[in-house]
């Protein structure tokens, strides 16, 4: 269970990014999340992640009644919710293989670089289950925008965190990938997994999400399930310059918007 | 893969040993060689690793928790912030030994680098900035230090050619096993906790994404920088561009990326450039000597062109 109360970031001039977001979220569930530019969906994200912030943050956020920012630090914070954004750069460049073993790592408090069984089981699971292999001896600076996008969802797989937080990672994905990527996701919601997904493409969201959240001007305008949330109405609260007409698809049977 | 790794620690192993014996034998006259090794040359010799191994080491940590292929002791400004926290120290340092001098060194080292990481802090994130900034801080400390030394001491000029240009010669016996062995504890610290600066090569907000506290691993790497670079200045003045060079050179030659391999080797290769550019600055103009920080600078300049070109391209790997 995700319970966020009252959680408000403020600047240092004063302007309030995010205002009052409260929210259960079950876990082992998809959360999608949708607003137009600029209405804080990045703020709340890092904000529930507990990632560092040069703002004021006020509120609670709680994953398995444990607060984010527990006195343990970084290990443990990222063991409950692990934030990835959509542009990874590097200045020297590890490979994806590393990249993986450094995730594997990242709850050991131990600080020896060597792998056990486990964590080689771990990585081979979701190289397996992402078809990736071929990644695996490739520099990451040497990647694709999008292929760095995947290559760093499957890091926080295998990380495997309680809360994986995405916000835009998959920007710019081809439309293969994040065809493959929609239909696993239940298989990781499965094995206890939480997604919180920040996306533009609505569609995606609708297709993955168990629970959509509507975002406006740092305010939840609504949530609930996709249809309770997808219609045309709801819709009219945040475009202003056209409405998109809401259908449902013939292939999956939930709605999606067409334009 | 692992079999490729444990030839280049061979290499650089070898590599080690032919420049240690070149420092010791080169032009070595066999009617003195005794005095000569036990009295200049062994000293020297313990002294070029340990500098050579502590400004490889310094350098390398700086690139990556600043993230900038360009950072080094002596580009950022550390080394003659340290000369200066030095030669500032010196005449109290006359009372209070050779705590003094380096406790001054380690000072003007850590107050620039908590300058530039302000700096960076503040948002002028780019490769730019805190190079300009870095060049700025050293030219400004250099030409205090020169002020200083033409003020306060009589042999001002002489010692100032030592902290600018760096110089093996006063090395004792004594004090350069201290360093080394000081240099080796703190790439002991690095190696140990390797993983943690790894974290650091996806960006800084990716460090704690890895389980790794940001500003407290950075703090430490801070402080422990400050001590090999001032305790290095302090033993033997600025010596420019090792702690550039070594490590994209082991980069490039090892094809190793983690710090796991990255530290141990700084360390070793450190130590042989350093003291092979002492056996060439030795005899390449028997019986004067060059300035070994001017050997190093003129490896070491053309390098540094050629990798500022390559980021500029926004290529560097």
């Amino acid at each position: 269970m995700i319970e966020v109360r009252n959680l408000t970031v403020i600047t240092i001039e004063g302007k309030r990014l995010l205002d009052s977001f409260t929210l259960d979220a079950p876990e082992k569930s998809v959360i999608g999340i949708f607003g137009p530019n600029g209405s804080g969906k990045s703020t709340f994200l890092k904000a529930l992640a507990g990632v560092d912030s040069p703002h004021e943050i006020r509120g609670e956020v709680r994953i398995e009644g444990e607060p984010i920012r527990g006195p343990k630090g970084a290990r443990e914070r990222v063991s409950r919710a692990l934030y990835l954004g959509s542009d990874f750069r590097t200045t020297f460049g590890l490979t994806v293989r590393e990249l993986f073993e450094l995730g594997v790592k990242a709850h050991d408090p131990g600080m020896s670089p060597l792998l056990n069984e486990r964590d080689l089981e771990r990585i081979g699971n979701v190289v397996a289950t992402l078809e990736i292999s071929d990644f695996l001896g490739r520099t990451f600076p040497s990647l694709s925008d999008g292929e760095k996008q995947l290559m760093m969802f499957a890091r926080a797989l295998i990380q495997a965190p309680k809360v994986v937080i995405l916000d835009e990672t998959f920007s710019k994905l081809d439309l293969d990938r994040l065809i493959q990527v929609s239909k696993l996701m239940r298989a990781w919601v499965d094995c206890g997994m939480t997604f919180l997904v920040a996306s533009h493409d609505l569609n995606f969201l609708t297709e993955i999400s168990d629970q959509l959240l509507f975002v406006k001007a740092g305010r939840i305008v609504t949530q609930g399930s996709v249809d309770e949330v997808l219609s045309e109405s709801r819709l009219r609260e945040l475009f202003t310059r056209a409405l998109p007409q809401v259908v449902k698809s013939p292939v999956s049977g939930r709605r999606k918007i067409l334009y | 893969m692992r079999t490729d790794i444990r030839k280049r620690y061979w290499i650089a192993g070898v590599a080690l040993l032919v420049a240690s014996a070149l420092s010791l034998l080169l032009r070595l006259d066999p009617a003195s060689a005794g005095v000569v090794l036990r009295e200049l040359r062994i000293p020297r010799l313990i002294l070029a690793l340990a500098v050579g191994g502590g400004l490889s080491l310094s350098g390398l940590v700086l690139q990556t928790v600043l993230a900038n292929p360009l950072a080094e002791p002596y580009t950022l400004g550390i080394a003659s912030g340290a000369a200066l926290g030095a030669a500032l120290a010196l005449p109290v340092a006359r009372k209070f030994s050779i705590f003094g001098l380096n406790g001054g060194a380690v000072l003007g080292a850590g107050l620039v680098i908590m300058l530039l990481l302000r700096t960076v802090a503040r948002g002028h994130r780019g490769h730019e900035s805190i190079l300009l900034l870095g060049v700025m801080i050293s030219l400004i400390s250099s030409s205090l230090l020169a002020i200083w030394m033409a003020l306060a001491d009589p042999l001002g000029v002489q010692n100032l050619n030592f902290w600018m240009l760096g110089d093996l010669t006063r090395a004792g016996l004594g004090s350069a096993i201290l360093l080394l062995i000081l240099v080796g504890l703190i790439g002991l610290y690095f190696f140990l906790f390797s993983r943690k600066l790894d974290a650091f090569l996806f960006g800084e907000d990716q460090v704690e994404s890895f389980g790794v506290a940001l500003n407290r691993t950075r703090g430490v790497a801070i402080v422990l920088v400050s001590v090999l670079v001032g305790l290095c200045v302090s033993a033997a003045g600025m010596i420019g561009f090792v702690g550039l060079v070594v490590p994209h050179w082991v980069r490039r030659s090892s094809g190793a990326r983690l710090h796991y391999h990255l530290v141990p080797l700084c360390l070793i290769w450190g130590g042989t450039l350093l003291s092979l550019s002492d056996a060439i600055s030795r005899a390449a103009s028997e019986p004067r000597e060059l300035p070994v920080g001017a050997v190093t600078a003129l490896i070491g300049a053309p390098v540094f062109i050629l990798l500022y070109l390559r980021a500029k391209r926004g290529g560097v790997e």
